[in-house]
This record gives C-alpha cells, sequence and structure tokens, in this order.
C-alpha cells in the first residue's frame, strides 16, 4: 500500500491509497470524501472532474483528476474545487458563474470553475480575456444546460479586463488560501513500494524493462501522463500489478535544439509544446493547429508526445506530422540505444517496433528551413476535443515552381500512421503548375484503403485525404 | 462562508429589456447558484453513506435478441468483495418497472430483446468490485433474429402499442388535385441526454419501510416502482429528489430500475446500497430520444396556401412502451408546427425493435414532427416557386385560419405578428438577397439563411397528469418553506416557486425555501416534465398561499380588529388604507400562531379546459400554446461539409416571464441542445443492434466552440391570454426546435450550389460527412 504526501487546497496530506489503481478522482471522492469534483464520464472528455494541480515549477495546470492515478500525485500541490473561495469572499470566477447565470443543473460547474481558474491563473491572464482564449480555456469542459454564453461571458468578465471586471469584489480579490503559496514539498522522491512507483531516472526504467518477462508486460506498465492508459482502467477494468510513472525524469522532459536538430524528450507535455512551438525562433503554423485542437487542456497538461507516438494509434495528431517532418525515434534498452526512422516504427495497428525491454527516450527531426513548409489539417465530427476523422501533415519544398521535396503523411487512413511515398515521388521535380490533380487522387485511391466506423465512413476519409492533399497544392501554386 | 444576499439588480443577466414583467418578478439567480459554484450542492452520489453501504452493478446482454439457454454465475458470487447476487427469482415482488404502460422487466430471465438488458444484479464492497464481478458471469445464449430498424418493424407490424389514424381518408385526391405538390421522406436520428450527472440512486432500510434518493424527474413513480418490486404498499417507500445534474426528459421513467435493484438489496442486506451507472453503462443501458422515419405529402394552391398534408410517423421505440405511446402522440400533435392545414391525415405508429426502449427527451416528439414538416416545407417552396419564407408566412395560423388537425383552435394568435418582428430586427430580406448575390460569385464557402417559426403545445397529452400539489409551511419567526412534486434539475423550477411564495407574502426571497422534493410531502405527483412543472406547482403553491392568507385576513380582523384587506409588502402585513395597522409579518405570524392559527396549508392545481380522444385524433390536448422563431445563419466548406454556424436571431413568446434570467437560459439551451441534435450528434448502432456512438469519445455533443457568437434573444412582449401563474408561458421544451433554423439554413447553403432551382436532401443530424455528401449529392445533378 502506497502512503501518498501532497497538498490539498493548503494542507499536507499523507494517505494510503488503497489501490495503485486507482484515480485521482475517486482517491478524493471516496477516501478524503472532497465530494465537490463531479465524476461525468470517467474518461477525461467532459471536464467535470476538473483540479488544479501545481507542477515543480509553480505552473498551475488543469487536469482531469478521472484519468489522472492518485499516485502520481506523490509531493504535488493539487487545488480541488473546496478549496477556491478564501473564507471571506467567492473566488471571482465563481462570482461571475452566478452573476451571469452561468450555472443551471451545477453537475458541471465545479470542473468550470477550476478550468477557468487554472485559465486566470496565467501570468498574462488579463491578456487572455477574449472569447477565442476562453473558449479555448474551456475547450474540455462540457456543459449540457446553458449553451454556454453565460460561462463564456462570465469567463470574460472574471480574467482580468472589460467592463465587468471593474466590479467591486473582482478588483478586491487576492489569491489567498490554497492559491497564495504554493507549497511543494522538495522530497518528491518514489515511494518504496513497488506497486507504483516513480523513475527518477532512466537507468530505473532499462531495469525495470529488462527484469520484466515478455508474458507480464501488460500487469507491469510504464505510463508517463497516462490520459490513455487511465481510459483503460477506468473502462476495461485493467488491473495493473506494477505501473512505473516515468513522467518525472528529467531527461525525459527536456527539449534541445542544436545544430539544427530538434530533439524532444519522450515526456514533454503537449502543453510545453505548444508554449515551445508558438514562440521564436520556432514557431509552427502547422503545430499550433494540430495542438489547438489535440484533446483539451486538462489533456494537454499530461499527456506526452512519446505517449502519442507509443500508442501506435493510426488517429494519433502528433504521427503523420512527425512522419511529415522526417522524424526519427531513439529507442532505449539497458545498455544500448537506437535511431529507428518514424516510418519504419509502426508495424501494425497499434503494433510498434518497441521491443518489450525498450522504451522510448526522444523523437528527433531536422529543424525545417522554413515553418511554413509544414502543414497540419485535420477533419473531425467536433471542431474541438475530439479524434482525428482523418488528418493529413504535409512538408512541401518548392523552388519557383518546381516542387523540390514533399513529404505526405497520413492519420486515419490506415492501420498505422501512413507516409505515401510514391505520390512524394510523382510530385518531386514537377511544377506545381503541371500536377494533374485528377491522377493524383488516382495514385491516392490505389495506395489508401481507410475503413468505415463511428466516426466517419471510408469515403469520406478517401475524399477528404484528397481534398487536402489537392488543396495544399492549389495553395502552393498560387503563392509559387 | 459570507455570501451575498442574492440582489438581481447587481446581476447583469445579458441583454434581455426587462419590460414586460411583474417588477416583482425579476431575474434572481438560480437558488443553488452558490452552492453550485463552491462545489457544496450534493448530487445522489454525493451524499456520505455509512461505510458499510453495498455498490451495485448488473450484467447485461451480449445479444439484441436472445433466448437464455443458462445462466451461470458461480464466479460471479465468488468474486472479491461480492456480498450478494440476485436475479428475477430474487424479487419479491413484481418483476416489471413499466412508466405509464407495463412492458418493462427489471431482470431478465428467459428472454432478452435488446443489446446490455440487465439480466443478473451484484452488490459489492465497492463498484470496480462489483465491476469486476459481473465480468465472471457465463451466460449461453440461444440467438434469434433481431429487429433492429424502423423499416424491419413495419415491414414485420411489430409495434408496442397500436398505430394510430387520424384525419382525412380523402386526402390523396386532395393532394393530387392540387396546384403544387411534394412527397418526401426524412430519417430522423435520435439523440442521447448526455445528461453530466450519469443516473444514480441509493435505498436505506428504515424500521417502517424504505427510503430512496433518487435523481429522477419522477420521485412518485420511483416510489410506486419500488413499492411494486418489493411486493410493498407505497405508503412504506419514501423517495427524495433534492437536485438531479441534468434530465432533459432521460430521468422520467429511467431512474426507477437503479432505485429498485438498489432497495431489494438494501431490504435483504438490511444495508444502504447505491447504484450509480458509469457513465459507458449509461449510454447503452438507458433510452435515448426516438429516431423518426416521416413519409409526408404536401400541397398548396398556386397563391401558395397550404391545402392538405398527409403524414406518416413511424417511431423507433426499442423493445417496450416505456413512454412511446405519448411520444408519437406528440409527434403527431406538432406535424402541423405552425401552419394551418385545411386537410390532413396523420398515421403514427410505434415500432417495436430489438433496441433500448426510447424514451422522453425535451420535447417528447415534438421535434421529430416538426423538423419534418419544416423540411417539407421547404420541398415545397421549391416546387412551388416560391421563397421558402412567404409560404411560411402565409400560412400561419392566424384568424380565421386558427383550427388544429386535432380540431383545437390555437387561441392567442403570436406567430404572424413574432414573425413578422423578427424578420425586422434580422434584417431577414436583405441579408438573404446579400448571402443570394454572395453565393452567385461561385466561393468555396457557401452561405446559407432560413427563418423557422415553432409552436408548441404546453400539456401533458396524458390528461390525467396535468395536476400539483405543494405543501407550504409558514414558522413562527416568519420563515417560510415551500414544497411541491416539481424536481429541479437545472431549469430553474425552485428559483421560480420561491419567487412566486416571496411575492405572495412579499416576503425577500431568502425567507422562502423550496425544500427536496419527497413522496411524504406532497404525494402522487406527476413527473416534472412536459414544460408544465412551472405552470402547475407554482399554481400550487400559490394556491396555498390563497389559502393561508384567506385565514390570516379573517384572523386580523377577528383578533386584530383590522378593518380592511390585508397587503403583503416589503416584509410587512399592512390593512389597507389605515396606516396604524401594520406589523412586520414574522411578528403577525408569531400572533397568529398564539391565536391558534393553522401556518400550513396543502395547495392543488388542475390545468383546466383539456381533454382528448387521442384515437380519434379529437379534442383540446394543450391549455396553450408557446410560440418563437429563429433565424440562422451558416458558412459551409463546399470543399469538406465544415460549416458554422454564424448569426442566430431569435424570437420567443414566454408569455410574462417569471425570472428573465432563468428563461433566457432555457432559450439559450434548449437552442443548442437542439444544435447538438441537428448536427454533430450522431447516435449510430451497429449491425448486429450494439451502440457505436457508445462513450463521449465518439457521441459529441456541442462544445464552446459550436454555438455562435453572434446570438440574440428576445422576448415576444405580451403576456400568457390564459390565466397561467403571473400570465407566464412554459419555457422548457420549446427553444430546443429553435435550432431547426440552423439545419435548414444548411442546406439553403447547398441549395446555392444549385442556383436556388432544388433543395437537396440532407439527413439529421448534419454532420459535416453528411453535408458534404448533400453538396456531392448537388453536384453529381448538377454537372
Amino acid at each position: 500500500m502506497n502512503s501518498t504526501r501532497f497538498n490539498i487546497n493548503g494542507s499536507k496530506v499523507v494517505a494510503d491509497i488503497p489501490d495503485h489503481n486507482i484515480s485521482l478522482l475517486d482517491f478524493l471522492r471516496d477516501t478524503l470524501n472532497f465530494k465537490g469534483t463531479k465524476q461525468g464520464c470517467g474518461s477525461g472528455d467532459c471536464g467535470a472532474c476538473t483540479v488544479i494541480v501545481e507542477d515543480a515549477h509553480g505552473k498551475t495546470l488543469a487536469v482531469n483528476a478521472c484519468i489522472t492515478p492518485a499516485a502520481a500525485m506523490q509531493g504535488k500541490n493539487i487545488i480541488t474545487i473546496e478549496g477556491i473561495a478564501n473564507q471571506k469572499t467567492l473566488h471571482p470566477v465563481q462570482q461571475a458563474l452566478i452573476d451571469f447565470h452561468g450555472s443551471q443543473c451545477g453537475f458541471c460547474t465545479p470542473g468550470f470553475v477550476m478550468a477557468l481558474t487554472a485559465h486566470s491563473l496565467l501570468p498574462d491572464a488579463p491578456k487572455k480575456n477574449k472569447r477565442e482564449d476562453i473558449i479555448a480555456a474551456i475547450s474540455g469542459n462540457l456543459c449540457r444546460c446553458t449553451g454556454y454564453w453565460p460561462i463564456i461571458k462570465a469567463g470574460m468578465a472574471s480574467c482580468g479586463v472589460g467592463e465587468a471586471a471593474q466590479l467591486r469584489h473582482v478588483r478586491m480579490w487576492e489569491p489567498q488560501g490554497a492559491l497564495k503559496k504554493p507549497h511543494i514539498p522538495e522530497n518528491c522522491s518514489g515511494s518504496s513500494d513497488e506497486s507504483y512507483q516513480i523513475a527518477q531516472n532512466e537507468t530505473m526504467v532499462a531495469q525495470r524493462l529488462e527484469q520484466r518477462s515478455p508474458s507480464d508486460c501488460s500487469r507491469s506498465t510504464i505510463i508517463a501522463g497516462a490520459t490513455d492508459e487511465w481510459v483503460a482502467v477506468n473502462q476495461q477494468l485493467e488491473q495493473h500489478e506494477t505501473i512505473l510513472d516515468i513522467s518525472r525524469i528529467p531527461s525525459l522532459r527536456e527539449i534541445t535544439a542544436r545544430d539544427g536538430t530538434i530533439e524532444i524528450g519522450a515526456c514533454v507535455t503537449h502543453s510545453e509544446l505548444f508554449a515551445y512551438f508558438t514562440e521564436a525562433p520556432y514557431q509552427s503554423s502547422a503545430i499550433r493547429e494540430l495542438l489547438t485542437r489535440f484533446g483539451s487542456p486538462q489533456i494537454r497538461n499530461r499527456g506526452t508526445i512519446g505517449g502519442n507516438i507509443c500508442g501506435g494509434s493510426p488517429i494519433a495528431d502528433w504521427s503523420p506530422l512527425l512522419l511529415a517532418l522526417d522524424a526519427s525515434v531513439v529507442l532505449k534498452s539497458a545498455g544500448s540505444s537506437r535511431l529507428v526512422h518514424l516510418s519504419n516504427f509502426f508495424l501494425g495497428y497499434r503494433q510498434t517496433s518497441l521491443r518489450p525491454d525498450e522504451y522510448l527516450a526522444s523523437v528527433q527531426f531536422n529543424v525545417p528551413q522554413d515553418w511554413s513548409q509544414l502543414s497540419f489539417e485535420k477533419i473531425s465530427k467536433r471542431y474541438e476535443d475530439d479524434i482525428s476523422s482523418v488528418c493529413a501533415a504535409i512538408f512541401l519544398a518548392h523552388d519557383g515552381d518546381v516542387v523540390q521535396e514533399a513529404r505526405i503523411a497520413y492519420g486515419g487512413i490506415a492501420p498505422i500512421p501512413m507516409r505515401i511515398s510514391a505520390l512524394e515521388a510523382i510530385l518531386k521535380g514537377q511544377p506545381l503548375s503541371g500536377i494533374d490533380h485528377g491522377k493524383i487522387k488516382v495514385e491516392l485511391d490505389s495506395i489508401i484503403n481507410p475503413i468505415s466506423d463511428v466516426r466517419a465512413s471510408a469515403n469520406y476519409r478517401l475524399q477528404m485525404a484528397e481534398t487536402m492533399l489537392i488543396d495544399r497544392l492549389a495553395l502552393e501554386q498560387k503563392t509559387a | 462562508m459570507n455570501v451575498r444576499d442574492p440582489d438581481p439588480k447587481l446581476n447583469s443577466s445579458g441583454d434581455i429589456k426587462k419590460t414586460n414583467q411583474a417588477s416583482e418578478m425579476l431575474p434572481y439567480p438560480h437558488e443553488s447558484a452558490t452552492a453550485h459554484v463552491t462545489g457544496s450542492a450534493l448530487y445522489v452520489d454525493d451524499v456520505a453513506l455509512p461505510g458499510n453501504a453495498l455498490h451495485v452493478e448488473v450484467g447485461v446482454s451480449e445479444h439484441a435478441s436472445a433466448r437464455l439457454k443458462s445462466v451461470d454465475l458461480t464466479e460471479v458470487r465468488t468474486s472479491e468483495g461480492v456480498v450478494d447476487v440476485i436475479t428475477s427469482t430474487d424479487i419479491p415482488g413484481e418483476n416489471e418497472v413499466g412508466a405509464l404502460l407495463p412492458g418493462d422487466r427489471l431482470l431478465s430471465s428467459q428472454l432478452v430483446e435488446y443489446v446490455a438488458q440487465p439480466i443478473f444484479a451484484v452488490a459489492a464492497l465497492s463498484l470496480r468490485q462489483a465491476q469486476l464481478a459481473v465480468a465472471k458471469a457465463v451466460i449461453e445464449y440461444e440467438i434469434t433474429e433481431p429487429t433492429l430498424d424502423v423499416d424491419s418493424a413495419m415491414a414485420a407490424k411489430s409495434f408496442v402499442t397500436p398505430s394510430r389514424r387520424w384525419g382525412d381518408g380523402n386526402i390523396a385526391s386532395v393532394i393530387k388535385e392540387s396546384d403544387h405538390q411534394v412527397a418526401n421522406e426524412l430519417y430522423i436520428r435520435g439523440q442521447e441526454h448526455f445528461y453530466l450527472e450519469p443516473q444514480a440512486s441509493f435505498a436505506s432500510p428504515r424500521d417502517d419501510g424504505m427510503f430512496v434518493a433518487t435523481s429522477s424527474q419522477h420521485p412518485g413513480e420511483v416510489q410506486s416502482a419500488v413499492a411494486k418490486v418489493l411486493g410493498w404498499p407505497m405508503h412504506r417507500v419514501t423517495v427524495e429528489c433534492r437536485r438531479m445534474g441534468g434530465g432533459f426528459g432521460g430521468k422520467e421513467s429511467q431512474a426507477a430500475p437503479l432505485a429498485c435493484l438498489a432497495a431489494i438489496f438494501a431490504n435483504r442486506n438490511g444495508k444502504t446500497v447505491k447504484y450509480r451507472m458509469p457513465r459507458s453503462s449509461d449510454m447503452v443501458q438507458t433510452g435515448k430520444r426516438h429516431d423518426f422515419k416521416v413519409r409526408i405529402a404536401l400541397a398548396c394552391n398556386g397563391e401558395g396556401l397550404l391545402q392538405g398534408g398527409d403524414f406518416e410517423l413511424s417511431g423507433k421505440c426499442g423493445y417496450s412502451p416505456d413512454l412511446s405511446d405519448g411520444i408519437v402522440d406528440r409527434a403527431m400533435f406538432h406535424v402541423d408546427n405552425a401552419y394551418f392545414l385545411p386537410k390532413s391525415r396523420i398515421v403514427g405508429h410505434r415500432c417495436k425493435t430489438n433496441t433500448v426502449s426510447n424514451t422522453a427527451f425535451r420535447g417528447f416528439g415534438g421535434p421529430q414532427g416538426m423538423l419534418a414538416m419544416e423540411a417539407a416545407m421547404d420541398n415545397l417552396a421549391y416546387a412551388a416557386k416560391i421563397e421558402p419564407l412567404l409560404l411560411r408566412e402565409r400560412n400561419l395560423y392566424r384568424p380565421g385560419f386558427s383550427t388544429t388537425p386535432y380540431q383545437q383552435d390555437v387561441g392567442q394568435i403570436v406567430l404572424p405578428d413574432l414573425v413578422q418582428k423578427l424578420v425586422a430586427r434580422s434584417d431577414y430580406w436583405s441579408r438573404r438577397e446579400n448571402i443570394k448575390a454572395y453565393n452567385a460569385s461561385g466561393p468555396r464557402w457557401r452561405k446559407g439563411i432560413s427563418l423557422n417559426p415553432v409552436k408548441f403545445g404546453i400539456s401533458f397529452t396524458a390528461t390525467h397528469l396535468n395536476q400539483a400539489g405543494a405543501l407550504l409551511h409558514i414558522f413562527t419567526d416568519g420563515s417560510v418553506e415551500v414544497n411541491h412534486g416539481g424536481t429541479e434539475m437545472g431549469q430553474g423550477l425552485y428559483t421560480k416557486v420561491q419567487a412566486i411564495v416571496a411575492n405572495a407574502f412579499g416576503l425577500r426571497i431568502s425567507q422562502v425555501l423550496n425544500t427536496a422534493s419527497r413522496t411524504d410531502k406532497v404525494p402522487n405527483a406527476s413527473p416534472t416534465a412536459a414544460s408544465s412543472a412551472a405552470d402547475m406547482n407554482g399554481m400550487a403553491a400559490l394556491n396555498a398561499c390563497e389559502q393561508i392568507k384567506i385565514r390570516l385576513t379573517s384572523f386580523a380582523k377577528q383578533e386584530l380588529g383590522w378593518t380592511d384587506p390585508l397587503i403583503f409588502s416589503n416584509g410587512m402585513v399592512n390593512s389597507r388604507g389605515n396606516p396604524g395597522e401594520s406589523l412586520p409579518f414574522s411578528e403577525f405570524v408569531g400572533k397568529a400562531y398564539m391565536a391558534r392559527v393553522s401556518l400550513s396549508e396543502k395547495g392543488f392545481y388542475r390545468t383546466p379546459d383539456i381533454s382528448v380522444d387521442k384515437d380519434a385524433g379529437v379534442g383540446n390536448p394543450f391549455y396553450y400554446f408557446a410560440n418563437g422563431a429563429s433565424v440562422s445563419e451558416v458558412l459551409v466548406d463546399t470543399l469538406t461539409g465544415n460549416y458554422r454556424v454564424g448569426r442566430v436571431d431569435i424570437l420567443h413568446d414566454v408569455g410574462r416571464s417569471l425570472n428573465s434570467a432563468i428563461d433566457r437560459g432555457q432559450i439559450e439551451g434548449g437552442f443548442v441542445q437542439g444544435l447538438g441534435w441537428l448536427t454533430t450528434e450522431e447516435l449510430l448502432w451497429d449491425s448486429s443492434g450494439k451502440i457505436v456512438s457508445n462513450g463521449p469519445a465518439n457521441y459529441k455533443i456541442p462544445t464552446a466552440h459550436d454555438v455562435p457568437k453572434d446570438i440574440t434573444i428576445e422576448f415576444y412582449e405580451e403576456e400568457n391570454s390564459v390565466p397561467t401563474v403571473h400570465r407566464s408561458k412554459a419555457v422548457g421544451e420549446p427553444p430546443v426546435m429553435l435550432a431547426i433554423s440552423v439545419w435548414c439554413a444548411l442546406r439553403d447553403a447547398c441549395a446555392s450550389l444549385t442556383e436556388y432551382r432544388q433543395i437537396p436532401p440532407l439527413t439529421v443530424p448534419a454532420t459535416p460527412e453528411q453535408v458534404y455528401r448533400c453538396i456531392q449529392h448537388v453536384k453529381g445533378k448538377t454537372s
């Protein structure tokens, strides 16, 4: 049994986690009796269970408690809905939700309060109170009653600027109690219990992998953000005998740019990547597009790029983009390390070339000369927080009218994320103005063979794969 | 915590004009708003239970249609943490939990009739242990051929209740002889409720019976069902519901089985037992909005006046009647939507399918009937070469043309004026011209626009349900408790009733507390449904207030010697015109108590003037109608089918608003729920009868990004012509149908690809893929 130490709403808590397969949500509700955080779906889709977790750098992040392992909170500062108001006054987000009639049934409300509070704690929050900022901040929260307008208004009013922010109580409010002085325990070493261990370094990972026999892979599990794995724990009732949490290993959490190559550690989160690739010098509109529509803030704050690749899913959005960047992955085991080109990494539906004794340490690619050569487009039933029906990442370099290099990769059109090398070869050296779009379509038809499922029909996927490519070619032709 | 006394004057409610409301009916915040935002509002799953409480999970059928050959639960019983396992033979009373009509088994023993039908139930020390145990059952099935869709049910004449046929058998010739006619078929998919709080209930044994907490819109029915399965008289079962985390019709009949299983286990084990459904179970085990297949033939003359309509509505009811009979009735009652039809024939089928039994969902069949009519009106407008809005305007119910197909006069004529005002406020005609001009240049992104009216009948069509009770206590310190049979699911019922009572006694709303609905406070209450809860419970509460005021008046006359009628205002009780005769309310009622005057009263209300013969399709099923109209503009990417909803203008008739903030919230929320139904929410089954859109990862309700930025909502400023509570109108369901204009606008954008010569077929919901398909259909025809 794990004895876990962390802070909740400013108070130190030392508690035994009854089972290392328990989520932070169940732990909060059932063990600690914090009932304000709600269970809406158990799969990280509705946001009713949103809590704020403060990381080691003092960054406050909204996360879904339902798909966060309770044991992963060792040494963290957690803020729940019960800790948002100080003793005398409601938090401005709470007061604004009342003033704008932002709650009806109220069940989703604690989650919205937490998502908006996390947003309002951003250092540049007063500049991020535009409608689209607020919508992005609550894109991982579902409400079935209000139609969102009053919630958006409340968010805009309580994040610092605008007419409603002039309300007296908003100005009066100072962070107090739980939000005032984050206390992070210095020693966040893993527990001695093997059922859930927080790895301190890569050596621990390699050793653990070496020890486990191929047959018990599924029971001895390596996790980072666990945003996918914990859905299986909740929905498919998976029980892990032991869990090794690699999310805090410093060497896996770095992004380094050296000699024209960017190397991203496996445990870098999507939120961290968003910050990295939306600021100079590596601003990428393609990555911005990918990450804006990737899951939700709560998912992006926990999920890692390594997890997205290792899952091997044909609809994982990072894989096509990295394929279009001609990326490679670094696979390590005790005493060895190998570089595998990403197009050789995916073997079949959710099957990769990762050996049982290996872990994915990083992904690396050459910095494109011009980030605008890379585009990413996603088709899904719903714009926000939805899985791709089909997505395309296209790298296209041309000198005047002539295509110098094309790398085209898709998600959602085959059992694996896939490069379309045959088409790339056809395009290379061709003048953009001379490309026969009809021929491109026929060629693509002959290569890809998508399936029909709950998200889209095979035919729509095929049509969209064509459309996204032709559209990009036409755009380049215009600008050539 | 020091929380401000709610003062509506400080509260901005958006841009609602505050005219036309009784001065005392202010936009108070929701009575639980502070509890909501601090997380202190308790839902069923949040209530602290004894440490030895048990948790329930059920074992369900894997097949849509099968006979159970054997059910081996040996491994289930020995699974870790399992305390009790039951099958149908362990039910002490009846194995029946049907709502108005029987047919819903609590646990199946021989036949299973849909995927996920419960066969046995487990109570364990934790929910996870119960879930793990359930998976260990070994069940053998003898699979039989299922009936999975409307077409095969129609072919097999498989119905849950008999079909109804109303109207004129001669309709075919009327349509044939008209100047213009269209005949179309529309398949309308259902909708998952996706209330944020999954179904939940717990039961605790008491020495005189059983206490049940439920998240249900109908505690009275839960009480009846629990008593029935236990084989007990109803008086031994007390059911309470403080609040639900959303209902939308999905907790009208669907909550009862959870309470029943919890109660059976509680009774067997002498322990508190909770049954909370995980979302993944809730989405496959509970009923949804009905799919409907609608066939319409519609005709007009050369002037665009409707001559007749022939309607056949086939609802996919699932395996049992549940509430489907009334739902198909309401679809039939609303297939006219807002238009006068001189002749009509309306046929409604209740198709029995091997799927989960579909149930109430905000609008209760009305939306499907109205959408089908609106689609047909567009088709007819194109056939007759009339602008769709002109065809709509010409045929609205109006003086002299105000009789519905079921012979009820619509009464208060609202729509012609309402639509005219909306046309002006939305600048419809100049935008329509601009959009046409814009589309004429052949852009990739096409625009579409549509104005659609909504008329919705208010009252339960099951006439006996139109009754409500209330219980009112004044305590000796002057604080007031009101209780009634209605339930709070977020719609603001408690807030409205609290204000009605406070207003009746001239008190601040904080002096009135609306307590949890309980079957032992107000018995035999109807479900909180049909948009009627504020109408009926508000009136019942007012009735109790009036009775107490009569007693207090005679007390003042006899005991205090006050001569004039009483005025209750600003916390004071005054005698009219006599300044010396005045007391604070608390002091006044204290004196009344000392004089042995009863300060408690029950109130009752029955909706007047309604009756209907549903087999003949004749009568006055509705007390009145609520009206509205909306204009939506959309922008469609013709290469992908993606789209955005642009400007939306809504003008809606709430009579004299009881609370403008809450009514606006109902309009906004209803519109977006309708928007989801018609756009992104695609309810899909596979060929074996399994629901494949079985979780929020693949069933997509709207997010904040999907709602239009540019929306104007205004109230139509006219009071109800019939004497409802403060002359208000019901507002729960009607706004859902305001979203029909989005669907019609999407179709309009696609029609622009034909230079507005044809109106292409579009499915429901119009997902981006389906819009793309519509565009391809047009391109295939025109190129």
